[in-house]
């Protein structure tokens, strides 16, 4: 049993990877806690549940063993783009001006309203049903002895993996990426260097809503489609981005994975009532033995 | 209505003329149900029910010649908002009463936290959990307690006996929701199936709002049970549903009464569960009032009623509304101490959910004659406890379709439970 309960929850802990990232991301750089990511996250769900059931005449024609076809593929592309479109609009809205203000605290509060707003005008636009992306059970297959998954899952960890790797070659690799470590490093220096700030929270959107919106679909893909979803996934997120360090993005891919894998595994021990409390406990644990979390930098 | 008080003695004491009665005044009944949430799908259709009986009543002349008007707040299926909301209505709309809510805990936290401390009445309509009925016989709910659905103690029973007499089952793994329906039902079947001497072979509980389920499931699987009892909400219902299924879990399921909706056999997909499904709700006992609100429901929103609780939640309306006119009450207090006089006296004139049957309510509340309100839901007795008795409905899934087959009926359940040695 102990290798089913490790394989729930590194699909888990994949999901959880990319969403904190995003999350970490905008802290680093935009330095302020997005309580909005959660709703990226949802609103990306969604996007591409629009494109699939707007391609859904072509139904049948799937990847080998997998439960979708080329519909999702454009879907994933399609709701990359229009959740950093969501994004920037938010930004441009809210943040960009209290961002002047330089007050911290106004701008989590602010995210906070946000993001009721975002979640909001799915239940208003969507309804606040379930959906799916497809209408069929996948019917999980046993890959090791004792260790069963459907295809979707292994697709969910495998884009995962690929997408960290892109992430990091982006960041260290291409002008724009250095540039983005610049600016989360020091602003002000980055600044004096000719690196233009608003392009870089611009880019800093982009990829951060990119990777929500990918969690939201793969979320969608392994589990529901629902209008709290990002809302209820918000806190396991940053359970990770601490866990693993604020700021660090390798960081918070392990405290994705770590929470992931902790929290079903805790099932082996313990009533899955508590569940819940686990990802937590593990949190304060860490933080009170290394306070900047993991793979945090000890000073900032 | 403390407010018109105010504005009055303020008025007197200027030494103006007091204004006449007559001038429009309202009545307010607080609701707090899901509109989203695990139980949204249930709480959007059962809201509309109260909204019904309340345009009856107006429409027969509304309550102590006021208009009734429903104060209806979301519950979110979640205790902490839900307090919130009973909280302003209370001090802020100063209900007497309040409709809801329909999970079992979140009725609970408005119980012990809301209406018992503030001396409101509350009459869940769906709220199934035999934990009720232990904290009124502690005292704790001070009498202000009702609900028009019967408690779980028969439907966990009557769950055991569909298991073990017509699905022929042996070995059940129950999943449920940790919070006082799901404990308190789960507990119930699990006595009553053991009773019968066969085997539950895992108890899983579940958090709502959990990123996945796929622990809990593998963890129920094991052990290889014949069927699956799930306990839970439609949301996260379908989510474990589709996990049991995609982890090739034994295909017999024992759904209760919240996942008796259409919306959670099109999400888990009517194709796996079709002849699969062994469920049971607390049903209507056929009344003369039940056809009657079924028309006027059909009249009013274009369709019929496709929710459990509906019918409860229209009655506990109709019965709060009743009471206030029969004791010209606008306290918590006095709703409380006049329900059992418009249910449950033997020499009152039978009363019919109606419009024409409120309007004759009126009429003979006014001379000071008894009345007798028949319920939609049932007839309505409410125990010392604020619990009612009914039957419970065996249901299936049949082409998609949800169809009950059998109707089980208090005196049958309660036959069952003497045989099982249970209380």
């Amino acid at each position: 049993m102990f290798g089913q309960y490790l394989a729930d929850g590194i699909i888990l802990g994949s999901t959880l990877a990319l969403g904190a990232i995003g999350l970490t991301l905008t802290y680093n750089i935009l330095n302020f806690a997005n309580f909005a990511h959660g709703s990226l996250l949802t609103w990306g769900a969604y996007f591409a549940w629009i494109i699939v059931v707007a391609f859904g005449g072509v139904q049948g024609a799937t990847f080998g063993p997998l439960s979708f076809g080329w519909p999702l593929v454009v879907a994933l592309l399609f709701t990359a783009v229009m959740t950093s479109i969501l994004a920037i609009i938010v930004d441009w809205l809210v943040f960009r001006i209290l961002r002047k203000t330089n007050i911290q605290v106004s701008l989590v509060i602010a995210s906070f309203g946000a993001s009721l707003l975002l979640r909001n005008l799915v239940v208003v636009i969507f309804g606040p049903e379930p959906q799916y992306y497809s209408e069929n059970i996948q019917i999980a297959r046993e890959i090791f002895p004792g260790v069963r998954v459907t295809p979707d899952q292994i697709f969910v960890v495998c884009l995962s993996i690929i997408l960290v790797i892109l992430l990091h070659l982006f960041m260290t690799r291409t002008k724009l990426g250095k540039a983005m470590r610049a600016t989360a490093d020091n602003t002000s220096l980055a600044q004096v260097t000719g690196i233009n700030i608003n392009n870089i929270v611009r880019w800093t959107w982009i990829v951060g809503a990119s990777l929500a919106a990918v969690a939201g679909v793969f979320f969608g893909l392994t589990v529901q489609i629902l209008p709290e979803m990002g809302f209820n996934l918000l806190l396991f997120l940053f359970a990770a981005a601490i866990l693993g360090g604020v700021g660090s993005i390798y960081g918070a891919i392990l405290g994705g994975m770590v929470i992931g894998i902790a929290a079903d595994l805790s099932v082996l021990f313990i009533s899955p009532a508590y569940k819940p409390a686990v990802a937590f406990t593990l949190m304060i644990l860490v933080l009170l033995i290394r306070p900047s979390g993991i793979l945090g930098e000890k000073t900032r | 209505m403390r407010k018109t008080y105010l504005g009055l003695a303020v008025s007197v004491a200027l030494g103006a003329m007091p204004l006449a009665a007559h001038a429009a005044c309202t009545s307010p009944i607080g609701v707090v149900m899901p509109l989203t949430g695990s139980l949204g799908v249930l709480g959007q259709e059962n809201v509309k029910t109260a909204q019904l009986a309340a345009a009856q009543f107006n429409k027969a002349g509304g309550i102590n010649g006021c208009t009734l008007q429903l104060k209806i707040a979301d519950s979110q299926t979640q205790p902490a908002i839900a307090v919130d909301a009973a909280k302003k209505l209370v001090d802020i709309s100063h209900v007497p009463a309040i409709v809801g809510a329909l999970s079992s805990g979140v009725s609970m936290a408005i119980l012990t936290s809301v209406t018992a401390p503030s001396k409101v009445v509350q009459i869940s309509p769906g709220s199934t959990s035999p934990a009720f009925t232990q904290l009124a016989k502690e005292g704790k709910t001070g009498g202000y307690w009702f609900r028009t659905a019967p408690s779980d103690a028969l439907q966990g029973v009557a769950m055991a006996y569909v298991a073990h007499s017509q699905a022929k089952l042996k070995r059940v793994a129950v999943i449920y929701l940790n919070n006082p329906y799901g404990i308190g039902l789960a507990n119930r079947f699990k006595q009553a199936f053991t009773a019968y001497g066969d085997t539950v072979t895992a108890m899983v509980p579940y958090n709502p709002k959990q990123p996945s389920y796929r622990s809990e499931v593998t963890q129920a699987l094991q052990g290889n049970p014949q069927a699956l009892f799930l306990v839970g909400y439609p949301t996260e219902g379908a989510t474990i549903m589709r996990e049991w299924i995609s982890n090739g879990g034994a295909n017999t399921y024992l759904f209760p009464d919240a996942l008796n909706s259409p919306q959670f056999v099109n999400n888990v997909g009517a194709k796996y569960l079709d002849g699969h499904v062994w469920g049971t709700v607390p049903g209507s006992t056929k009344t003369k009032s039940l056809p009657l609100v079924k028309a006027a429901f059909k009249r009013m929103y274009g369709h019929g009623f496709t929710q459990p609780y509906d019918t409860n939640t229209y009655d506990a309306v109709a019965v709060i509304a009743l009471a206030m006119e029969a004791g010209k009450c606008s306290t918590g207090t006095c709703i409380k101490d006049h329900i059992r006089d418009v249910t449950e006296n033997p020499k009152g004139t039978p009363i019919l959910a109606s419009i024409k049957g409120f309007k004759k309510a009126r009429m003979l509340l006014a001379e000071g004659k008894p009345i007798r309100y028949i319920g939609a839901s049932g007839t309505l007795q409410f125990n010392k406890y604020g619990d009612v008795t009914g039957p419970e409905v065996v249901w299936r899934v049949k082409k998609g379709k949800i169809v009950d087959v059998e109707t089980m009926s208090p005196g049958q359940i309660a036959k069952i439970t003497k045989e099982l040695g249970l209380k």
